[in-house]
């Protein structure tokens, strides 16, 4: 590795260095800039600057070769990425491919990575449900991980704050274990899923539909067109980048605000290596970065460091910085870096019919859809497995036209539609219970492109999550039988982790250094100035969608810095 | 629709699939690039005769007319596996002999309205195929189908497509309110 020279260490050196402009990383730019701090942040993919690099976004469907559909050839080459949903020709160009940065399966899991500015921001499903004390409080009362350091107190306002940023619309529900927050008005239910929230409210009491808060701008405020965003048309094609800004992403949303405050450098195609510490002084120096396409390295320098490069690439990073005083990795005292990573289970599916409200039906496309937050277990254990989950709840009727006849015959019936009868679906969104077994760990002998050892992922579902698939097959097939739905179906999937995309945890927070890497503020126990705040950061998983968590962790934590006066 | 709207809208629908047409017009070629199958110009121009008899011209454009036959191509030729590209090609290039041993003459000497009649009878499962011809015909007749629906010329003029619906989602609205039902 040729050592770059050319810049003096003075001009290589920040106040603040952020890994990774995705979700998380956006956010720790903006509030870092915002409060007069130069801050570098590290990108290994390469720059996507909003609506100038979503080629995609305005296509029409005819437009694509092949309508959207992902070519053999791609599919064989990318089995990984191929099985996630969103892996299509509109938005395949900001996913990461199998091959271009493979790493070791000990057991299977697919790893759904996106390499850019904005990470995967550009590509996530914008669900933002807040955490509760239920969620909080679950290691400490059901015996597992350890105690979070921290409670729904703590990050409440930071919630609000990032949901005032974002926009996130959605009801004001008034349940307990699924908080409410500042809301832009929600994308209503449809009948049948009004009518389902009815029939649970009825047959069951403490189970609920609501509308799935998402962050997608409804009414504009004066923040959100500030930053330049609108509101949003209802395009649901949001994977391809949105040109109204209609959707929260760090493209569209965080990195331009922060590059407003001229306090930002953003430096696209740097693979962070490892962070460099400094044995005399006790803490970290900087890190070291080599560039993604000349592979030269060069060393940046900054009092304070975040690593927000997606839970498992940060504790690859983590990992990777070995030093006379941390052998196995920056913080790594007690060993347990890397380990007890943890997922969401989605393998259960269920599909059903409603032959009621035939004379209704939606109009138009919506972002979002209907959500059960967890029920099972939340007051007291109630069955043999640990936890619960919550799920999506979604329906519709469709154009059933079918193909029938041939000739001009085919031809008037394909003109024609036909509504079918409303149809229904749910997924499970399970808690997995974090294990010292499910791991990750730095391959001793493979090496990729840039000189980074090959991240091994051991990771497996457990007795747990079986129970709780079955469990959610039964409730849910009771639940639907109670509304009178038909027809249904259930499936598990029984696809690896991972393509829930919600992998979490490895250097997890806790209030004793022995036993977590992190404390309340997510900083290092071992090594104050390095902060971790995506989701390696996370002692348990809950069942909400994670991002808006670790958007509300990463604020409060640049908070801490500014008011501890780190910098 | 005047021929030459129609004609434009063939045009649209080429470029726009990014198919790119041969310099030279040699009839033995096809007319697009494909990169695995070895479809001939006559090949083409049978699936093109298949096109029209499922969808046919009448006064609006029919799937042959808006390029749903090279749509077929490509999408055989890129997304299928080795084996079904196999089979296919199979099945194209038995077609011609299936359709004689049933009609007597090959699909290209049948009238508009033979050509229909022999296509329903396959479409039904009335005369015995061969596998391959079978596989060849159903897998034509759906991506014929989806070409066109996915045509410029049908999602602007037949079912439009809105690529900016706007923000009047309704979750539940009387059917009688909703277009084309
Ligand atoms: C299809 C899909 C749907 C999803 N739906 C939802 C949802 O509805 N709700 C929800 O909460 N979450 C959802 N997610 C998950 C969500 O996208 C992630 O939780 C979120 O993006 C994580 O934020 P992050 O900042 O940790 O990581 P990312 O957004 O992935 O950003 C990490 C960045 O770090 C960079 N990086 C990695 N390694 C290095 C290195 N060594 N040096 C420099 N840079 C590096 C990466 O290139 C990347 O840009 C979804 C994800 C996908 C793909
Ligand atoms: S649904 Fe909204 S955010 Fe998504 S692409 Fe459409 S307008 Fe943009």
């Amino acid at each position: 590795m040729a050592n770059f020279n050319i810049d003096s260490a003075q001009q290589r050196t920040y106040d603040a260095i952020v890994i990774g402009s995705g979700i998380s990383g956006g956010w720790v730019a903006k509030e870092l800039t915002e409060r007069g701090l130069k801050t570098l942040v590290l990108e290994r993919g390469r720059d996507v600057k909003h609506n100038v690099d979503y080629p995609t976004t305005n296509m029409m469907p005819w437009e694509f070769k092949h309508r959207g559909e992902i070519p053999q050839e791609i599919k064989e080459a990318n089995p990984v990425v191929s099985r996630c949903y969103a892996f299509r020709e509109d938005a395949m160009h900001f996913f990461v491919k199998d091959n271009e940065h493979p790493y070791i399966q000990e057991k299977p899991f697919d790893w759904i990575r996106g390499y850019q500015v904005g990470g995967k921001s550009l590509l996530w499903a914008r669900q933002t449900q807040r955490w509760s004390d239920f969620d909080f409080e679950g290691p400490a009362r059901d015996g597992f991980a350890v105690d979070w350091p921290i409670r729904y107190k703590d990050i409440a306002s930071w919630y609000s704050h990032v949901e005032k940023f974002a926009g996130i619309s959605g009801d004001k529900d008034g349940l307990p274990e699924l908080p409410d927050g500042e809301f832009l008005p929600a994308i209503e239910l449809t009948c049948v899923e009004k009518y389902f929230k009815e029939k649970l409210k009825e047959n069951y009491g403490n189970r609920h539909l609501i509308v799935a808060r998402c962050a997608h701008i409804t009414d504009p405020q004066p923040i959100h067109i500030q930053q330049g965003r609108a509101q949003c048309q209802h395009r649901t094609i949001c994977q391809r980048g949105c040109p109204f800004g209609g959707y929260f992403s760090s493209n569209s949303s965080t990195l331009p605000w922060a590059a407003k405050t001229g306090n930002l450098t953003l430096r696209p195609d740097s693979v962070v290596h490892s962070i460099l510490y400094d044995e005399a002084k006790g803490k970290a120096k900087g890190v070291l970065v080599i560039d993604a396409k000349t592979k030269e390295s060069v060393e940046y320098y900054a009092p304070v460091i975040f690593v927000n490069a997606a839970a498992l690439n940060t504790n690859l990073i983590l990992l990777n910085s070995k030093s006379n005083r941390f052998p196995n990795g920056l913080g790594n005292d007690n060993g347990l870096l890397g380990k007890y990573v943890a997922f969401h289970n989605y393998r259960a599916r269920i599909n059903a019919s409603y032959e009621g409200f035939l004379d209704s039906t939606t109009k138009g496309k919506r972002p979002t859809s209907g959500y059960i937050p967890r029920f099972r277990n939340l007051h007291k254990q109630e069955t043999d497995f640990l936890r619960g989950y919550a799920a999506g709840f979604h329906s519709g009727r469709y154009d059933e036209q079918g193909w029938d006849g041939l000739g001009v015959e085919l031809k008037d019936n394909l003109a024609k539609t036909k509504l079918g009868v409303w149809h229904v679906n749910s997924h499970m969104m399970g808690e997995t219970i974090p294990k010292e077994t499910n791991y990750v760990a730095l391959d001793e002998t493979q090496k990729d492109e840039w000189g980074m050892p090959k991240l091994k992922i051991s990771i497996d579902y457990d007795d747990n999550d079986e129970k709780m698939v079955k469990d959610f097959i039964e409730q849910f097939t009771e639940m639907y039988e109670k509304a009178g739905f038909v027809d249904i179906k259930v499936s598990d999937s029984k696809q690896a982790p991972g393509l829930d995309i919600h992998e979490m945890g490895g250097v997890r927070m806790g209030k004793d250094p022995k036993t977590s890497l992190l404390n309340e503020w997510n900083q290092l126990h071992a090594c104050k100035n390095v902060f971790i705040t995506d989701g390696a950061c996370m002692t348990s998983t809950a069942t909400q969608n994670p991002s808006l968590t670790y958007m509300a962790l990463a604020a409060r934590a640049v908070d801490y810095v500014v008011r501890s006066k780190m910098v | 629709m005047k021929r030459r709207q129609m004609l434009k809208h063939f045009a649209l629908a080429t470029t726009a699939a990014m198919l790119l047409p041969s310099c030279i017009k040699d009839p033995k070629k096809v007319s697009i690039a494909l990169s695995n199958l070895n479809v001939t110009g006559e090949e083409e121009e049978l699936l093109a005769a298949i096109a029209d008899t499922i969808i046919p011209d009448t006064d609006k454009p029919g799937a042959k007319t808006v390029g749903a036959h090279l749509f077929t191509l490509v999408m055989i030729d890129d997304c299928g596996n080795k084996e079904s590209k196999e089979k296919y090609m199979r099945g194209l290039r038995a077609f011609d002999e299936a359709c004689e041993e049933i009609s007597g003459k090959s699909f290209s000497d049948l009238s508009v309205e033979e050509r229909l009649t022999l296509l329903k009878k396959i479409d039904k499962n009335e005369v015995g195929l061969k596998e391959d011809v079978v596989t060849f015909y159903m897998a034509s007749k759906q991506y014929i189908i989806q070409g066109y629906t996915s045509s410029q010329y049908f999602l602007t003029e037949v079912k439009p497509y809105q690529l900016v619906p706007g923000p009047g989602w309704k979750g539940c609205i009387a059917v009688s309110e909703t277009p084309n039902v």
